[in-house]
């Protein structure tokens, strides 16, 4: 987690952390926001992510002030904002659009936060200047945004978010209209500058790539609510619930239920096996319980098996996948399909297993996570 | 700890955001409904009121009994009501093959046909009418033409023909336009589709175009309806007492006979005819939308 | 892409003739030499263009549309633009309704709304016909001012709004330095637009000009109750001129596109 930088764009410590409490927001019949709890750190970076309709745009906006909630307030540096102006909120603000203002040039486009500010002339065109360079267009000033590219464009809507140096910068989906090559070298751009400024940011985006690859912690939520918050790895590796698991990276789904455990170790009878496999502890699972059991494909080996405890399955081939860096096996198992994804071997071991093989698959009791299964 | 609205003129856009009641944009509506109100609903309102003028001094229908109660006057109702019905109909079938072409030419063409259907529009209906005049009248254009050739005077002034052809004249830009707007959102591809299916050019514009494209001919159709009884400069310049329609009526009897009630009472009875169209066309749109899935 | 029967396309071409011919004949009628309106036209002159205007009774009508046109049109962007964004913005309850209300007197046929502006203005002691004209020149440009910046301003992007509040402007901010730059074409399209159907309106100006304040229509035709010249044709080129220029300045605005969705 960075701590708040001591330059602020232009000049003026202003990162501030950022607080919600218990928010909630409805339209209509529609609760978008149910109880939404979140603190982001002075110079965190912060990344809301979920399917569309999830309200991680709507809590962006009520953060901006462009949206009023219904319950629960927001704090900026302790002090609550819910009746703040949006105007007098000194955020920033990056659109999907890009929101340049068509008939400004980019030097009054940047420049215009300053002008509300009463940053005029010489100091304001410094400042303007130095924005520019932070996103690597210097010299662009007297450009007009139709005659830009879309990833100019956005860095220019990025510097102007910054250049009056705000507690937070707030980005709603900034790379969506980008093509993929573009979208992935600006976010490392955005990383970069943010962890030089150490501005205090909330990222919304429904790719989960973007998230994981960009955030220090990564909020997954859906319908209004925030399932998990963690470090990217955590989210990977340690999803709390079956939603979360599975939208992020691939999983293979079971329900089943646990059995008894012994030493303490849980196991779990799923699919149409009748011996256990173990899996991971879960507090919330108790005995004779319906639970869900969740593994990544690429944590299931072929063949070899480890020291820890570990599941061994076996099954026959019914699909090979080849997808470049990897490929995906299908197995039919008595414990229902496995997707097995493996490193694409190339022409070493595994090259040779074809459709219709029948094989061992193994993977680690502690890569096996379960959750409370739903109801009958 | 709950939270009110600001009272202050927050904008907010967007269908994913409330908006906001500020007071400073309800005054700008202020204006705009206090001059429709006053110069728009006032005049219909004193309309109504003069039209229950009678000689005899109370209010009453009297009036409204001379329109109904007489045979000529029922028969100028009659009249422009035809009247319209004729230019709608020419309207359409001579617009509809203008407005296809206008919506399915090239970028240029387009632009170039748009511009020569909109040009009459924007010239006064009086010089318009005056053009036709010289066209149609004894001795202008045409009949030029017809005595070059040797053939006999035609009369198409003064009469219902020649105010037909410059009431079509006027009005077939509002048709053409119509049904080429309701084309150009036609998906192409519907046509194509039925082609490669194996369907003949005839039968793809029978079969799919004609009826998706209607929509546009029954809005332009309404439109020119309403205008064409409605107008009066053309049928004024270009015809006589024989070819008397409501709107040239009303104004005879304001200027000449200046019987300001009846001239009242007829207005009303056309505004009447007017609403009563576009009510018809709401509701049936209302019943085609259900009817659509 | 465009491959249509050539048969439709001498359709076009005749139909083109139809619509344009009446315009065509009026400019041509202009610039006769003789002393009648004959059609083809004996000569080339340009005398009864000096004729009329030399005469005021042309040229103090074409003065008074002008100066109509213009104060309609003033008028009629001052009241609409602030409605329209009110309109699109605002929260109110029956937007709809109220729309349809401002609208509305799109659907009224103008001579009614001239007999009844008659007497309204009769009925209020209305005596200045100037006044009586403008009010009736509003009511009628003012919808067709509304729907075209409700339509420029409902298709802008109204994020640039956002952006600007979130960089620190207060709302009258937001309209002054964003939104009404945003539209300015599009207000200005509806608002030559706008002078185009003042200019060319006929039933108000007959009920309720008086000699002082004639408009060209009314003039024109008054003229053509009691003459038949050629000083008619050579006026209403000045007209169709003046609409030429003003339709020119439209298309460089805003496109012949517009036109298609301003004019229905």
């Amino acid at each position: 987690m960075n701590m708040g930088s001591s330059e602020g764009v232009g000049g003026g410590v202003r990162n501030a952390n950022v607080e919600i409490r218990r928010l909630r927001r409805s339209f209509g019949a529609v609760d978008a926001l149910k109880g939404v709890d979140l603190t982001i750190a002075t110079g965190e970076f912060v990344a809301l992510l979920g399917p569309s309709g999830c309200g991680k745009t709507t809590l962006l906006r009520c953060i901006a002030g462009l949206v009023t909630p219904t319950g629960g307030e927001i704090l900026i540096d302790g002090q609550p904002i819910t009746g703040v102006p949006v105007h007098k909120r000194d955020l920033g603000m990056v659109f999907q659009s890009y929101a340049l203002f068509p008939h400004m040039d980019v030097g009054q486009n940047i420049g215009f936060g300053l002008k509300m500010r009463g940053v005029r002339g010489a100091e304001a065109g410094r400042r303007v200047e130095e924005a520019l360079g932070l996103v690597q267009m210097a010299g662009y000033e007297r450009r007009y945004p139709a005659q830009l590219s879309g990833g100019q464009q956005q860095r220019f809507a990025l510097a102007r978010a910054l250049v009056t140096g705000p507690k937070a910068l707030l980005l709603d989906e900034p790379f969506g209209a980008l093509d993929a090559k573009l979208r992935e070298s600006m976010q490392v751009e955005l990383r970069r500058l943010q962890r030089r400024l150490g501005v205090t940011t909330i990222f919304v985006t429904h790719d989960q790539q973007e998230a994981l690859s960009m955030a220090d912690r990564v909020a997954v939520m859906r319908a209004g609510t925030i399932e998990q918050c963690d470090e990217p790895s955590r989210i990977y590796d340690e999803p709390l619930t079956p939603f979360v698991a599975e939208f992020i990276g691939q999983a293979n789904r079971f329900e089943g239920r646990l059995a008894d455990g012994r030493d303490g170790r849980a196991v779990v009878v799923i699919g149409e096996r009748e011996d256990p496999l173990p899996a991971r502890n879960n507090p919330a699972c108790r005995a004779g319980d319906r639970i869900i059991a969740m593994v990544r494909p690429e944590r299931i080996r072929i063949g070899e098996r480890g020291l820890e405890p570990s599941a061994v399955v076996r099954g026959r081939i019914v699909d090979k996948v080849f997808v470049g860096e990897k490929i995906t096996i299908y197995l039919e198992t008595s414990a229902g399909t496995v997707a097995a994804a493996i490193a694409n071997p190339g022409r070493g071991p595994g090259a040779h297993f074809k459709v219709g093989d029948v094989i061992d698959v193994t993977w680690a009791a502690d890569d096996f996570v379960i959750f409370p299964g739903l109801p009958p | 700890m709950d939270v009110t609205a600001s009272a202050d003129g927050r904008i907010a856009s967007g269908s994913r955001t409330e908006r906001e009641f500020p007071i400073g944009l309800v005054l700008g509506l202020a204006p705009i409904v206090l001059v429709v109100a006053v110069f728009f609903v006032g005049p219909l309102i004193v309309n109504a009121l003069e039209s229950l003028k009678t000689p005899s001094g109370p209010k009453g229908l009297q009036q409204y009994g001379r329109i109904f109660g007489d045979v000529y006057y029922l028969m100028v109702i009659g009249q422009t009501l035809l009247f319209g019905i004729v230019v709608t109909a020419i309207c359409a079938v001579v617009g509809y093959p203008m407005g296809y072409a206008v919506a399915r030419s090239g970028r240029q063409v387009k632009a170039l046909l748009i511009l020569i259907v909109v040009a009459p529009l924007l010239v006064n209906v009086v010089v318009r009418s005056f053009g036709w005049m010289v066209i149609l009248g004894g001795a202008g254009a045409v009949n030029a033409g017809l005595r070059a050739i040797g053939l006999p005077k035609a009369e198409l002034m003064y009469n219902w023909t020649g105010v037909t052809i410059a009431m079509v004249h006027v009005l077939l830009p509002f048709m053409i336009l119509s049904v080429a707007s309701t084309i150009e959102t036609l998906d192409e591809r519907l046509e194509e589709a039925a082609r490669v299916l194996g369907a003949s050019s005839t039968r793809v514009f029978r079969d799919i175009t004609l009826p998706l494209s209607m929509e546009g001919v029954v809005t332009g159709a309404i439109l020119v309806f309403t205008l064409t009884i409605g107008s009066f400069v053309t049928v004024l310049l270009l015809g006589k007492n024989a070819t008397m329609v409501l709107p040239v009526l009303i104004y005879q009897q304001l200027t000449v006979a200046s019987d300001w009630p009846f001239a009242a009472a007829m207005g009303v009875t056309l505004l009447g005819l007017v609403s009563g169209l576009l009510w018809a066309q709401a509701a049936l749109r209302g019943a085609l939308g259900k009817a659509r899935p | 892409m465009r491959h249509l029967h050539p048969a439709l396309w001498a359709y076009v071409a005749l139909l083109s003739l139809f619509l344009l011919a009446p315009i065509i004949v009026v400019i041509v009628a202009g610039f006769t030499a003789g002393d009648f309106i004959m059609f083809p036209p004996s000569g080339f002159s340009l005398k009864w263009f000096e004729k009329v205007l030399r005469d005021p009774d042309f040229i103090r009508p074409l003065w008074n549309s002008l100066r109509l046109g213009v104060a309609a049109t003033l008028v009629s962007t001052l009241l609409a633009v602030p409605a329209a964004i009110a309109l699109i913005r605002g929260a109110l309850p029956g937007r709809r309704a109220i729309e349809t209300f401002l609208l509305a007197p799109l659907t009224v046929p103008t001579i009614i709304l001239a007999v009844g502006l008659l007497f309204f203005a009769a009925r209020i002691g209305l005596t200045s016909s100037f006044a009586a004209l403008l009010a009736g020149h509003v009511v009628i440009t003012v919808p067709y001012m509304l729907r075209t910046v409700l339509g420029v301003y409902a298709g802008m992007n109204r994020e640039v709004e956002e952006a600007a509040q979130v960089l620190g402007a207060r709302p009258w901010q937001v309209t002054w330095l964003v939104t009404l730059p945003e539209i300015r074409p599009g207000v200005i399209a509806g608002a030559i637009f706008s002078f185009l159907m003042s200019f060319d309106e006929v039933a108000v100006a007959l009920l309720l000009t008086n000699s002082d304040t004639t408009t060209l229509p009314v003039s024109i035709l008054s003229y053509l109750v009691y003459n038949y010249d050629p000083a008619v044709a050579a006026i209403s080129t000045i007209q169709i001129a003046i609409v030429v220029v003003a339709l020119v300045l439209l298309e460089r605005l805003f496109g012949v596109k517009n036109l298609m969705f301003a004019s229905r």
